[in-house]
């Protein structure tokens, strides 16, 4: 059993250890991005650890170069606020020692006033640890006291006073960023406050014990406008803890005996004793210790599920590759033959006038164009074929056109279509079919040019339909570029020369 | 599952394979693109991967060119050979001798057999042809389930219904529309979806890759808030000293300062292209506009009792208060002055508490320049409509964004508080040479917050026009 808590226990500091580690690397790279390349090896174990992208992160920190000076400062800030903590420690032992003496000092060295010393002993106490608590149920940004605050405040002074490397700073950015934000900073600064609470609790009861042990007091109350009826109810109220507990306390005759001046010599001093020392080790001392472990349990147990914030902007890129979404890219198989693109530019020279015989007209894989089909200026002049695409309607105009040898087929296409090894096919059978008379007209430049969005594209597109033509054995003289969605009569003038003799 | 399950991009050639494999991928780098017909000439595989490890394989794959010629030579085969479809296929796919100049075609078609889905791409602007009818029926003899992906919708939707009508025929009712250009999250999950209907074994990596897909898209853009609002708290905090009257100093250092500002703007800019895994060609930024920033020195000056109204105001009404006490205390025979006179004091003190380095600075003959509003105002402007723009675009966009300076509306209002605590702490600016404090980190997850929003509103705003 205390076995595996060890082992949970060692689990849990190197966890928290190795998200200190990672932060500390983030703060270090932030300021000086490591080269490429420069974290290979880590980022390889981190990939092969396994693991979510938090424990990657995690273990790709461990594996650079930086984590060994970084592990070294954090262990050295943290060897600082251990012995800050014990310096306060001490000083607070000291100082409740001291008021301690302060409050069992009276003027003739004899008499004490129990209940001005019970309040000076726990007054402020009370007070701090009622106030710690309502800010406890206030939900606020407070965290833990002002003496936790102020310890950390402390080492943090202490640690930047001394000029420290990169990694030092790095170090310290770390771990104030994690000692101060969220819950788990706001109870490890409340386990400080107790702590240190505890310990100037714990210095007053000892020398409280001390000086009953060495010195003769006579325990004492007075009023000038109260009644002895408070002070019995007071007491009773402060002894029903010890009592109930097995501790003697005074009781109403003890309370009578006491008030100041009376008949003091009845009185019997142990029960005040044993209830000033009760007091402040009931109510002073394990309280306080109590709010220790448990703001400390609590502080380690948010610690444990205070994960890295991975959103931060520099987490990104590491996260993205200890935990690739994209593994592997490879070539799987292809042809090494390299594409030649035609580098043929489509030159804006007149087409030559068609043959004697008839001109028929063809339109492959294109919409009606917006000066309607057929184009104007073909209407009386050539034998439409209408528009087509597949291997029937293909099959059907090449048939067509055989039975008479034309004087020239003039071939409609879009330039928004990409010109595929499918429209080649069809060119060089068409173009064979009509005995080499064929004119390729590229239709829908503006609206290619439009699709493609710059020039460089468009004339690529342009080269790329050269290259379907030459690749169909059609001249460059016999390909033209006239748009049919122009407005008809500038379209009509352009096409009837294609058509007419 | 212990194989990997594999998916095929398919299409015809030039309708945004390699772009959608870049789109899922966010690799800007995958594969080539180009206007060309036939640019992939291999098949290049993807490995997605949930927290290291594989969950789907994307194969990019050469297009269909001449789509009419193989679907014939296909069925002359199956004649020849006197076989069903499938086992014609497979022995075209995988013997070179009967390939017949459809090498590429080939290529794709044995990665296709070879895959348990197929995602097969349509250009949406352009009409549903012969060709495209005939790879549909290509397809349905492979036997594999195959998801088309309606690419370009986003541009002109002239042909859109007509394509679904058309895969509908061939009973493909699943269709995604997906564009690689413009990116949506919505319709990336909705891919992943409806491919995981499509196969067995599909479900629960798809699932995976969604659930990371979406984690990732709320760290992007928690990251981006944090990388503007680190901007914003550098630039608000930056300062340069002066000697006070030395008007061509003054000058120095207001151009050195706007150099910084710029310097760290294109920071910002590079760590954000980063973050979104794009490059310096994605974006074209417009010259950032400065208003000439000065800090004024003088704390009884109008302008900074307007800029800082709230605090003078407070610091007034808490002197007049006091002033007020002491006039009734001297039994009011001294009302006016002393009002006044407190007034004059509890703003002294609440000045010298805020800008007691400036004062010292003051005294020692030290002016500073600072950054003014209209700046910051227009640097925030301008990386939220970035990061916006970044969050809805494909990474097979090749034209890049353009930066236009615009209007952030009211956020910026909700920022200046704490800007202006910004413009008192020095050493919250990277930009100072200071030493940085934790209360930055705290300052920077405070407006980090209605950045975000304000980052998923612009997003929407985007998607509905």
């Amino acid at each position: 059993m205390w076995n595996t808590a060890t082992v949970g226990g060692k689990a849990r500091k190197g966890v928290a250890l190795g998200r200190l580690l990672a932060e500390a690397t983030r703060v270090l790279e932030t300021g000086d991005p490591v080269a490429a390349n420069a974290d290979g090896p880590a980022i390889t174990a981190a990939q092969r650890s396994g693991g979510s992208t938090e424990d990657r992160i995690v273990k790709r920190a461990h594996g650079l170069p930086s984590a060994t000076p970084l592990l070294r400062e954090i262990n050295s800030l943290r060897a600082i606020l251990r012995g800050l903590i014990v310096l306060l420690i001490v000083v607070a032992g000291l100082a409740g020692a001291a008021t301690a003496r302060t409050a069992l000092t009276t003027d003739d060295g004899t008499t004490v006033n129990f209940f001005w010393a019970i309040a000076s002993l726990l007054g402020l106490h009370a007070a701090s640890f009622l106030v710690w608590i309502v800010l406890l149920l206030v939900p606020s940004k407070s965290s833990g006291g002002t003496l936790g605050r102020t310890a950390i405040w402390l080492w943090r002074v202490a640690v930047e006073r001394v000029r420290g490397n990169r990694h030092r700073l790095a170090a310290l950015q770390a771990m104030l960023g994690r000692f101060s934000s969220g819950s788990a900073g706001r109870w490890l600064a409340g386990s400080l406050t107790h702590g240190l609470w505890a310990a100037y609790l714990f210095g007053a009861l000892l020398m409280v014990i001390a000086l009953l042990s060495a010195q003769s007091y006579v325990f004492i109350w007075e009023t000038t406008i109260l009644d002895i009826g408070t002070y019995t109810r007071l007491t009773q109220l402060l002894g029903a803890l010890p009592s109930a507990l097995g501790v003697s306390t005074p009781d109403a005759a003890a309370v009578a005996a006491a008030q100041w001046p009376g008949n003091l010599a009845t009185t019997d001093q142990t029960v005040w004793s044993s209830l000033l020392v009760a007091a402040l080790l009931l109510y002073g001392v394990l309280p306080r210790l109590a709010a220790v472990v448990v703001t400390a349990l609590l502080a380690r147990h948010r610690y444990g599920k205070a994960r890295l914030d991975l959103s931060e902007p520099s987490y990104a890129e590491p996260a993205l590759r200890v935990s690739p979404t994209v593994t592997a890219t490879e070539v799987v198989a292809g042809d090494d033959e390299p594409p030649s693109w035609s580098t043929a530019q489509l030159e804006q020279q007149t087409v030559a006038p068609p043959e004697p015989g008839p001109v028929y007209l063809f339109g492959w894989e294109i919409d009606a164009p917006r000066s309607g089909w057929p184009p104007p200026g073909t209407a009386h002049h050539t034998q439409d074929l209408g528009r087509g695409d597949g291997h029937a309607d293909l099959q059907r105009a090449i048939d067509v056109i055989r039975a008479t040898k034309p004087g020239r087929l003039l071939v409609v296409t879009d330039l928004r279509q990409t010109p595929d090894r499918g429209v080649t096919a069809a060119l060089r059978s068409l173009r064979e079919a009509a005995h080499g008379r064929l004119v390729l007209l590229l239709t829908g430049e503006d609206a290619m040019r439009q699709r493609m969005g710059t020039d460089a594209a468009a004339r690529t597109r342009l080269a790329d339909w050269a290259g379907a033509g030459l690749a169909a054995e059609i001249d460059t003289n016999n390909m033209t570029v006239i748009d049919l969605d122009a407005p008809p009569e500038e379209t009509a003038a352009a096409v009837t020369s294609l058509v007419t003799r | 599952m212990s194989r990997v399950p594999a998916v095929a991009v398919i299409g015809h050639t030039n309708v945004g394979k390699t772009s959608l494999m870049r789109t899922l991928t966010r690799e800007r780098s995958f594969g080539e693109i180009s206007a060309h017909p036939a640019t992939t000439r291999h098949v290049e595989l993807a490995e997605l991967a949930v927290a290291g490890r594989p969950i789907l394989h994307l194969f990019d794959t050469p297009g269909f060119e001449d789509s009419s010629g193989l679907l014939a030579h296909i069925e002359r085969l199956r004649a020849q050979r006197g076989e069903d479809w499938l086992e014609s296929l497979r022995a075209f796919a995988s013997e070179a001798k009967l390939h017949a100049g459809f090498s590429q075609e080939a290529m794709a078609l044995r990665q296709i057999l070879q895959s348990d889905v197929l995602l097969y791409v349509v250009d949406a602007r352009d009409a549903v042809r012969a060709k495209h009818r005939d790879e549909l029926e290509l397809l349905g003899r492979t036997a594999r389930p195959v998801l088309p992906v309606l690419n370009f919708i986003t541009h002109d939707t002239g042909h859109e219904s007509e394509w679904r009508e058309q895969l509908a025929r061939v009973n493909m009712h699943a269709v995604v529309p997906f564009d690689t250009v413009v990116y949506r999250e919505n319709d990336e999950i909705t891919l992943y979806t409806k491919m995981a209907t499509l196969a067995d074994g599909l479900n629960a990596p798809l699932s995976q890759l969604i659930e990371q897909l979406r984690t990732a898209r709320a760290a992007l853009r928690r990251s981006s808030a944090t990388l503007i609002a680190e901007l914003l708290i550098d630039v608000a905090a930056a300062r340069r000293a002066y000697p006070v009257k030395d008007e061509d100093q003054k000058a120095s250092e207001a151009a050195r300062l706007q150099d910084m500002v710029r310097t760290r703007e294109r920071q910002a800019v590079d760590a954000l292209l980063k973050l979104h895994r794009f490059a310096d060609q994605d974006y074209a930024p417009a010259e950032l506009p400065f208003a000439h920033g000065e800090w004024q020195q003088d704390l009884f000056d109008p302008e900074v009792l307007e800029q800082f109204g709230f605090n003078a105001t407070r610091a007034l009404a808490t002197g007049a208060a006091a002033g007020l006490v002491i006039d009734l205390v001297a039994g009011g025979l001294t009302l006016g002055a002393a009002a006044a006179t407190g007034a004059g004091i509890g703003f002294a003190i609440d000045s010298i508490r805020r800008y007691g380095k400036q004062v010292v600075a003051t005294i020692q003959g030290q002016a500073e320049v600072t950054v003014d509003d209209a700046t910051l105002h227009s640097l925030l402007a301008r990386e939220v409509v970035l990061t916006a723009a970044l969050l809805g675009r494909g990474h097979a966009a090749q034209r890049p964004i353009v930066g236009e300076v615009t209007e952030s509306g009211d956020l910026f209002q909700r920022l200046a508080p704490t800007l202006r605590k910004a413009r008192r702490q020095k050493d919250w600016s990277t930009l100072n040479d200071a030493r940085l404090t934790t209360s930055r980190a705290a300052a920077i997850r405070t407006i980090a917050t209605p950045i975000e929003t304000a980052i998923s509103d612009e997003r929407k705003n985007t998607e509905e026009v």
